[in-house]
C-alpha cells in the first residue's frame, strides 16, 4: 500500500472510532437526562406513606373511634376492635392498587403488641413511622406508641 | 486554490461539520428534554395524588386549592384514579395515579383548562373542580 493509501485507511479507522465514541456519549447524555428527570420527580416513599397513614388514626373507616351514640369521630383514639387485618381492608387495600408494587403497611402498638397488616404486606420493613396515640379498649383509654411499619415499593 | 491563499482541506471541512452534527443532536436532545412538559405534568399529578390521599385523611369537610397553574391541562378524578391529559394529546401520554379511598369514600370530578383547581372533601366525597373566584 502507498502513503496515501496507508493515511485514508487511518482517517477512516479513526473515523470510524470517533463515531463510535461520539454515539455512545450521545446515549450516555441521553440516560444522564432520563436519571436527573426520574431523580426530580420521584415522591419520596416517606412522604407518601405519612399522608396515607394519617387516615389511620384520623378516620372510622380506619382505626379511629367513633362513639356510636353521639356518631362523633374521636381522630387519633385508636378502637381495637377495628385494629385488625380485616380492618385494614375498609382502610387501606394495596391489592386495589398494585399489590407489592404498591405501599404496604404493618402497624404494632408498641405497648399491647397488637398487630395489623394489610393485605400485600411480605414482612419487610424499609422504614418506621412513630405515632403516639391513644387505645379505646374495653371503656378504657391508655397512651401507646403506634408503629407504622412501611414496606416500599418493590420493583 | 492557491498558495497563498487560504487553504480548507475538504477533510478539515468534513471534521467541522461533524463535531457541529454532534453538538447539534445534544442540544436538540436537551432541548427536547427541557420543552418536554414531562417534569410539571409527573410532579403536578403526583400533587393531586397525594392531596386525595390527605384530604381522606380528614374526619372534616375542607377545601384546597392547587398552587399551580393547570390551565393548559386537563384533570379527571375517579373513585380509584386521577388522570393528567394536555387536550388533544394522545392517550398513551396521559398520566394516571391510583390510589385506595377508605371504604364507602367517592372522587369524582374534571377540570379542564382551569386555571385554578381545587379539591374538595365533602363528607365521603373528594371532589376535583375548578375553584371559584374567593377560592383561589
Amino acid at each position: 500500500m502507498n502513503r496515501k493509501g496507508q493515511t485514508a485507511t487511518s482517517e477512516i479507522i479513526i473515523w470510524t472510532v470517533v463515531t463510535g465514541i461520539f454515539t455512545v456519549l450521545l446515549f450516555i447524555l441521553g440516560f444522564t437526562i432520563q436519571a436527573f428527570i426520574n431523580t426530580v420527580i420521584e415522591v419520596p416513599p416517606r412522604l407518601e406513606a405519612e399522608l396515607i397513614s394519617l387516615r389511620f388514626t384520623t378516620i372510622p373507616e380506619c382505626f379511629a373511634f367513633q362513639d356510636e351514640t353521639t356518631g362523633k369521630v374521636v381522630p387519633g383514639v385508636i378502637d381495637l376492635n377495628k385494629f385488625t387485618n380485616e380492618g385494614f381492608n375498609t382502610c387501606y387495600r394495596s391489592a386495589a392498587l398494585q399489590g407489592i408494587q404498591s405501599l404496604n403497611f404493618r402497624l404494632k402498638l408498641e405497648k399491647s403488641g397488637e398487630e395489623a397488616i394489610t393485605d400485600k404486606y411480605a414482612y419487610k420493613d424499609d422504614f418506621a413511622i412513630f405515632k403516639e396515640v391513644l387505645v379505646k379498649r374495653e371503656g378504657m383509654v391508655e397512651k401507646d406508641l403506634l408503629v407504622i411499619y412501611v414496606q416500599k415499593v418493590s420493583r | 486554490m492557491n498558495r497563498k491563499g487560504f487553504f480548507i482541506s475538504p477533510v478539515f471541512v468534513i471534521k467541522v461539520l461533524f463535531v457541529l452534527l454532534v453538538g447539534l443532536l445534544a442540544i436538540s436532545k436537551g432541548m427536547a428534554f427541557a420543552k418536554k412538559d414531562t417534569i410539571f405534568k409527573q410532579t403536578s399529578i403526583d400533587d393531586i395524588s397525594m392531596m386525595v390521599n390527605t384530604l381522606a385523611a380528614l374526619p372534616g369537610d375542607a377545601v384546597v386549592t392547587y398552587p399551580r397553574n393547570l390551565s393548559e391541562y386537563s384533570l379527571v378524578l375517579d373513585s380509584t384514579s386521577v388522570i393528567l391529559f394536555k387536550p388533544g394529546e394522545p392517550e398513551q401520554e396521559w398520566l394516571r395515579r391510583s390510589f385506595f379511598l377508605p371504604e364507602g369514600y367517592t372522587g369524582e370530578g374534571v377540570a379542564e383548562k382551569e386555571s385554578a383547581v381545587c379539591l374538595e372533601k365533602k363528607k365521603k366525597r373528594v371532589i376535583l373542580r375548578g375553584c371559584a373566584e374567593n377560592e383561589s
